[in-house]
């Protein structure tokens, strides 16, 4: 049997062990790039709020408008890694984890747009499409009801905050457990991060620290892309012997497995818009989507946790406190909703009515995409800035 | 089956009747498992594709509102 390249042609296997080995290397490539890039928005943001970053981000003291911030920015750019990496950035160079928290529960919800956009794809085809729509807002639903629980908690509790600063203290190191020594991150990115620093001192001496900030966007921003892509080519056989493996396992099997195949290729948009096809198809059920869609969200809490290890000195800790955060609010969403089995419905319900409705009269599916993603967090923007 | 006469056998054979219903149901299930397991993992096979599809969902986006508004102006 020939080896068949990723672009197709039919190679030697040496050439395509090669062609392989130089994906990897990409692959660490732009991983790097990632790590680089969250230090240098840790950086900038911390020279363009001067240790004032509270006051930058006083929009954001009402918890709900963090929300609103994580789920546009989201949907605008339809990757809940890399606004949960700039978070991370953002929080290294000052933000306070308090008003990321909110942040990050909005990028979970923004997420879900993309597979609900994929979702619809099927429209011509009104059976289909009314199984594809159900098995994406199956998602947004499990989110929405995880932030209307989780959130208010938190606001008044802070327990993912305390859970995330009690793991992050010793992994970190804490006051009596310095691990600067240690620290091999830093001497590897500081030299990139210099010459963007020096780059932005070029072009403005003034706008430096924002402009570095925008550097870092655009870095992060483009590695998640690029090293999403390769990951797709590099994984699909390891992802499709995961899937294999889960069938006709149950629920617990498929949210491993979607957690898993969400680390190899980085995406949780690309597995559970993955899935949407497969629903639609009819070929897998609603009730077997819907764990591997839960798998994801806790898949993807590797990305945050990725970049906290850009990020060295002081705000190290705070950096991978506000990234465990994103991974055991998604936990623990998780153990909750789909532990209890009145709650385990709810996101299959209103998935099943909407798109029901849906399906009868597609205005009812715009109508929803338009509505949550950025009216309802229009208003609620504009209903807070009349209240302030 | 429905317009059967059970009235005159004994208990013993409609116990085995049901026992034997039993096995055959259950090999009826396992069989309509197994096809929708082997379905699914045919289309797991053509994951590639499905990748593909996921990635183009802009374009998406741009025929379901075309849709919308076509559905719109129908119902008017």
């Amino acid at each position: 049997m020939t080896n068949i390249s990723p672009s197709g042609a039919a190679g030697r296997p040496a050439d395509n062990m090669l062609f392989r080995l130089f994906q990897w290397l990409l692959v660490l490539l732009l991983i790097y790039l990632l790590i680089t890039a969250v230090g240098m928005i840790g950086s900038g943001f911390k020279g363009a709020s001067k240790g004032h970053a509270t006051e930058l981000f006083a929009f954001a003291t009402n918890p709900f408008m963090g929300l609103i911030v994580g789920v546009i920015a989201t949907a605008m750019i339809q990757s809940s890694s890399t606004v949960t990496s700039i978070i991370v950035g953002l929080v290294a160079g000052g933000l306070p984890v308090e008003m990321a928290v909110p942040m990050v529960m909005g990028a979970n919800i923004g997420t879900t747009i993309t597979n609900t956009i994929v979702s619809l794809g099927h429209i011509n085809r009104k059976k289909e499409f009314r199984r594809a729509f159900a098995a994406a807002t199956v998602h947004d639903f499990f989110n929405l009801l995880a932030v209307a629980i989780f959130l208010p908690i938190e606001i008044l509790f802070h327990p993912l905050q305390k859970a995330a600063g009690f793991l992050a203290t010793p992994l970190v190191g804490g006051e009596n457990m310095s691990v600067k020594g240690l620290d091999f991150i830093k001497p590897l990115t500081k030299p990139v991060i210099a010459e963007f620093k020096t780059l932005a001192h070029m072009i403005s001496e003034q706008g430096a620290s924002v402009i570095l900030i925008i550097f870092g966007i655009f870095l992060i921003f483009m590695s998640i892309i690029f090293v999403g892509r390769l990951l797709k080519k590099l994984m699909v056989g390891r992802a499709k012997r995961i899937m294999h493996g889960s069938i006709g396992r149950g629920p617990v099997s498929g949210i491993l497995s979607g957690a898993i195949v969400t680390i190899l290729v980085q995406s949780s948009s690309t597995t559970t818009s993955l899935m949407v096809p497969l629903a639609g198809s009819g070929v897998f059920r609603l009730k077997q989507i819907y764990p591997f869609t839960l798998g994801a969200n806790i898949g993807t809490t590797i990305t945050a946790l990725l970049a906290a290890t850009a990020i060295s000195g002081d705000h190290a800790i705070l950096a991978l406190q506000i990234a465990l955060v994103h991974f055991l609010y998604n936990c623990s969403a998780v153990l909750l909703i789909f532990g209890i089995k009145k709650l385990r419905r709810l996101p299959l319900r209103g998935a099943i009515w909407l798109s029901r409705l849906a399906a009868e009269k597609k205005i009812y599916a715009l109508v929803y995409i338009v509505g949550v993603f950025f009216v309802l967090p229009g208003l609620m923007v504009f209903i807070y800035q009349l209240v302030e | 089956m429905e317009n059967e006469d059970f009235s005159s056998l004994s208990e013993k054979k409609l116990k085995k009747l049901i026992r034997e219903t039993h096995m055959v149901l259950d090999q009826l299930t396992q069989e309509l498992n197994q096809r929708k397991q082997d379905k699914q993992h045919e289309e797991i096979n053509h994951i590639e594709e499905h990748f593909d599809e996921a990635s183009h969902n802009l374009g998406n986006l741009k025929i379901f509102i075309q849709k919308v508004f076509a559905e719109m102006t129908k119902d008017k």
